[in-house]
């Protein structure tokens, strides 16, 4: 039985009752334009304008979040027992380590100039710990106690400690520290922390002459 | 008798400047012993940590009922800070006092920078 030649005469490989015009588009790269090597990217305005729609706005808030740590300050999760394959333990290891730092120098600054330290904690516990203020102010508090107890006994031991001033004004500061606070909120501060900040500069030069 | 009235009374506006201005107590205690009672730097020093104690004893328990306070923290900081309190008062009793005084002018002057920066950023 003799082969019959098959004859190529049907224009698309398509079914026979598609509209005629399938496959007779321009190819698809028709319309692109050739770059030549070197032209300037005269859209690069357009990008530069645009370029605020394509991320995320502004948001002062972002950084750094440790959500694992936030839910332990809110007491939300007991001690994590997420398979994080000892990543945990490092993290408490790092801030161990920089609680440590922070508590030898608050210590060390406390004892050498007679002052809280609140000075030294507070921005450290914010800086290295990442604390909000207001937590970082009153962990930093119940540090100092602690502190100053150590170091009032430290210096009483070597017999430095009068007591009997230390009497005489602390306990009326510690009346006047809860007036001050409460005036805190009724008063407005700038001026006054102004004039505040010049005292302490005065004071400062009594000291130096 | 005046000397009390004297030290009840600065010790007062001490403690109204600490909490209004959000400093502590010690950076008015230590001037107000040296200049208005006479005592020496270290003294000074060393009386103003007991006199901190009570003002901060109320100012971590008002914290505390604000829920501001992280004990475990606190806790690890005194524990740990108590080396360097030891290292402080070594220090501080070998310094010469007017080198002490002067120390703590400049101290004086950073928290008086500090004050001011704050004021005038709000």
């Amino acid at each position: 039985m003799a082969l019959q030649t098959v004859h190529a005469d049907v224009l698309d490989a398509v079914e026979s009752d598609d509209p005629p015009c399938v496959g007779r588009r321009p190819p698809a790269d028709a319309g692109d334009e050739p770059v030549a090597p070197g032209q300037s990217l005269d859209l690069t305005p357009s990008h530069l304008r645009d370029r605020r729609v394509l991320r995320a706005l502004d948001d002062r808030r972002e950084g750094a979040v440790d959500v694992e740590e936030d839910r332990r300050s809110l007491r939300l999760a007991p001690e994590s027992h997420q398979p994080d394959g000892g990543a945990h333990l490092v993290r408490h290891y790092d801030t161990a380590v920089r609680l440590v730092l922070i508590g030898l120098a608050a210590g060390f600054f406390s004892t050498l100039f007679g002052v809280g330290g609140g000075i030294v904690i507070v921005p450290l516990l914010m800086l290295l710990l990442g604390y909000e203020p207001r937590l970082a102010t009153g962990t930093s508090l119940a540090a100092i106690g602690v502190i100053a107890l150590a170091g009032t006994i430290a210096y009483g031991v070597r017999g430095e400690v009068d007591f009997g001033y230390a009497a005489l004004v602390g306990l009326p500061a510690a009346a006047g520290a809860v007036a001050g606070a409460a005036l805190q909120q009724r008063l407005s501060q700038r001026a006054l922390a102004l004039a505040f900040s010049l005292l302490l500069v005065g004071v400062g030069i009594a000291l130096l002459v | 008798m005046g000397a009390v009235i004297a030290a009840i009374a600065l010790g007062l506006l001490a403690g109204v400047a600490a909490g209004f201005f959000g400093v502590g107590g010690g950076i008015l205690f230590v001037p107000t012993l040296v200049l208005a009672f006479g005592l020496g730097q270290l003294e000074a020093e060393a009386t103003s940590l007991a006199a901190i104690l009570p003002t901060v004893a109320a100012g971590a328990w008002r914290q505390h009922r604000y829920g501001n306070v992280q004990w475990r923290t606190a806790g690890m900081l005194g524990v740990v800070a108590v080396v360097g309190v030891e290292l402080g008062v070594r220090v501080a009793d070998s310094l010469p006092e007017d080198v002490l005084q002067r120390l703590f002018a400049l101290l004086l002057f950073g928290v008086a920078a500090q004050v001011a920066l704050s004021a005038l950023r709000s």
